[in-house]
């Protein structure tokens, strides 16, 4: 798993590693054969608890299928590392939160919050080629043998009468849940460096790797969120610290160099279908401040379909149903209109605004223009009795 | 040993009919099952066992086949359609929906405060028309859905076990068997039968014992 912790709340980010294959063992492990299939009865146990989960994922409604998408992340997983191509099967999974995952039966899942972060191909080949890390190395199995074997031991030293001395069961419980972070934190920095191998292998510029976490960054400095941990959090978190990473992965991009031909691009052309729902679950989100800094990011970034990231950048200042904000609504709606790529709601959105501004006139020539865009509307009841009302 | 006791088999659930009778032999499908058998650290950490969970999987079926047999009903194996077909996606449907049902099922059984108020003590569930196609599709008057959990103490365990007795005094009893099954009604999406239970013993890795855990599983079962 590619997230910090910042970003996996709520998802209970302890039970998501466990699971989902956020770990490793010491580095210069061999990789696993192509078409492995595991023999140790724990590790079948987990792989046979993995397949259950990706017979539900597969049915849920949050896994879009969307077979464009799907080949083409399927294909940059392929081209970064051949001989497991066989081996994985790639979901797209809706969710808001910048997130990837994969799990030791070759099930990978990405998250659309988090191809809407991407700047470029190179930047998701980035993550995918992490993701193929943790897989590679068996992350899963060895975090489960970790976590087990340590507990194990904490059991019998209990046995010791240690556990009678004051205090001593809950400091040995939290050493045992720091040395399993740390453990984690070994496995991504491992991953972090497989990954970018993979990447540089498939043509990809590995400088973009460090170049995602450089992006996450600034948006959260942006966003006001503090991108580094208190002292604490350096010990109890399952991924390291974002700057470290990034640093890490400057290193060894220049040690690896650009590509020798232009890297692929087809990012845009293959999201854009989506993206007007990945914005809305974004905005949909609720945290306000990090969609204002990553939707301002990417309109800096991107030039593709600005009018449509003017639209939801509206969307959120509208929904905080906050009068001083409702001038910021508006603006955002007028910039969408005069650029490419607003979808005919801005005209009902914008319509809304002028309502609440006192603009009736203008309101109804925007609630009249949405309904000849869009005459099959949803909420076309509802416009028009907002035009009977005048 | 009140503690081991109050661990014991749930209550079932009816809704007081009998198995519909009037086209022969009742039919009843085995829904995808929902196993997972684990051996338990040294540590008591339950590590999900592969080979074990599928003895487990191929033990309550056939138990749960000789079981109908005996109550002149058929067991009918499900076969799975096509992983991307919609009878795919539906099925799936089914068993997640189960799942949650029997959640607000035992919370209405045993958490007053999770009640909902105007349910009362009627058992009056269904998983709705969309179990008539499944019905349909398999010739089947009813379909069975299972959930188990199991564990096992492996050798570390067990050694530990010992040790914490003779050491500290402290009785580990071992594994921990819990499961649920609902019974519904291909005609109508009713839940006909449900029934949860948690204990601290049987096995469902050897045939030949598994037997006696499927029968608790299908404690009251309509006849």
């Amino acid at each position: 798993m590619i997230s910090r912790r910042h970003f996996t709340r709520g998802l209970g980010a302890g039970l998501v590693c466990g699971v989902s294959g956020c770990v490793t063992t010491q580095a210069n492990q061999p990789d696993v054969p192509p078409g492995y299939r595991p023999t140790d009865a724990d590790e079948v146990g987990l792989l046979r608890v993995f397949d259950r989960m990706e017979e539900k994922l597969k049915k849920s409604a949050l896994h879009l299928k969307t077979p464009a998408l799907t080949a083409y992340l399927k294909d940059m997983c392929c081209r970064m590392a051949a001989p497991y191509c066989p081996d994985i099967r790639v979901y797209v999974v809706r969710n808001p939160e910048f997130n990837a995952s994969m799990a030791s039966n070759g099930m990978m899942q990405v998250h659309t919050g988090f191809l809407l972060w991407c700047a470029n191909e190179s930047q998701v080949a980035a993550v995918l080629g992490h993701e193929l890390g943790h897989y590679l190395r068996r992350h899963s199995i060895n975090r489960r043998r970790d976590i087990v074997g340590k507990r194990d031991a904490a059991a019998f030293l209990g046995l010791t009468g240690l556990a009678s001395i004051p205090g001593m069961s809950e400091a040995a419980q939290t050493l045992i849940f720091y040395s399993v972070q740390a453990y984690s934190r070994e496995h991504e920095s491992e991953s972090d460096a497989v990954g970018i191998r993979l990447m540089a292998r498939g043509g990809y510029d590995p400088v973009e790797a460090a170049r995602v976490w450089e992006r996450m960054i600034a948006v959260q400095r942006q966003a006001g969120n503090d991108p580094t941990y208190t002292k604490q959090q350096i010990f109890s978190s399952t991924h390291p610290l974002e700057a470290e990473r990034m640093g890490a992965l400057y290193g060894l991009a220049r040690g690896l160099g650009p590509p020798k031909d232009p890297p692929p691009a087809g990012l845009m052309e293959h999201v854009r279908p989506l993206r007007g729902m990945m914005l809305d679950d974004q905005v949909k989100s609720g945290d306000d401040k990090t969609t204002e800094a990553l939707l301002g990011t990417i309109l800096r970034d991107n030039p593709d379909d600005v009018g449509m990231v003017h639209f939801h950048m509206g969307e959120m200042y509208r929904r905080r149903q906050n009068t001083s904000d409702l001038g910021l609504a508006l603006a955002s709606y007028q910039w969408a209109l005069a650029s490419d790529g607003a979808p005919p709601e801005t005209h009902r959105s914008m319509g809304l605004v002028l309502r609440k501004l006192g603009r009736q006139g203008d309101a109804m020539d925007s609630f009249r223009t949405y309904l000849r865009l869009r005459p099959d509307a949803d909420d076309r009841d509802v416009v028009q009795r907002y035009l009977a009302e005048g | 040993m009140a503690l081991l006791l109050a661990g014991c088999a749930g209550q079932y659930q009816t809704r007081g009919e009998a198995l519909r009778r009037d086209q022969g032999t009742p039919r009843i499908l085995l829904m995808p099952m929902d196993v997972e058998l684990s051996e338990l650290s040294p540590g008591g950490t339950e590590v999900p066992n592969g080979d074990w969970t599928h003895a487990g999987m191929r033990n309550i079926e056939t138990a749960a086949t000789a079981f109908l047999n005996g109550r002149g009903a058929r067991l009918v194996a499900y076969v799975p359609p096509p992983a991307d077909s919609a009878e795919s996606h539906d099925d799936g449907q089914l068993v997640a929906l189960d799942e949650v049902l029997g959640g607000h099922i035992k919370s209405q059984q045993e958490a007053p405060t999770q009640q909902i108020p105007t349910k009362g003590a009627r058992f009056d569930w269904s998983l709705g028309p969309a179990a008539v196609a499944l019905g349909k599709r398999y010739a089947a008057d009813y379909a069975l859905f299972v959930h188990v959990k199991d564990s096992y103490m492996g050798v570390g365990r067990m050694v530990y076990a010992v040790v914490a007795f003779s050491v500290l005094g402290v009785y580990d009893s071992g594994g921990h068997q819990r499961g649920s099954a609902s019974l519904v009604d291909l005609s109508n999406g009713n839940v006909v039968w449900h029934h949860a239970f948690s204990r601290n013993s049987g096995d469902l890795r050897e045939a030949g014992v598994a037997a006696e855990s499927v029968r608790l599983l299908l404690n009251g079962l309509p006849r």
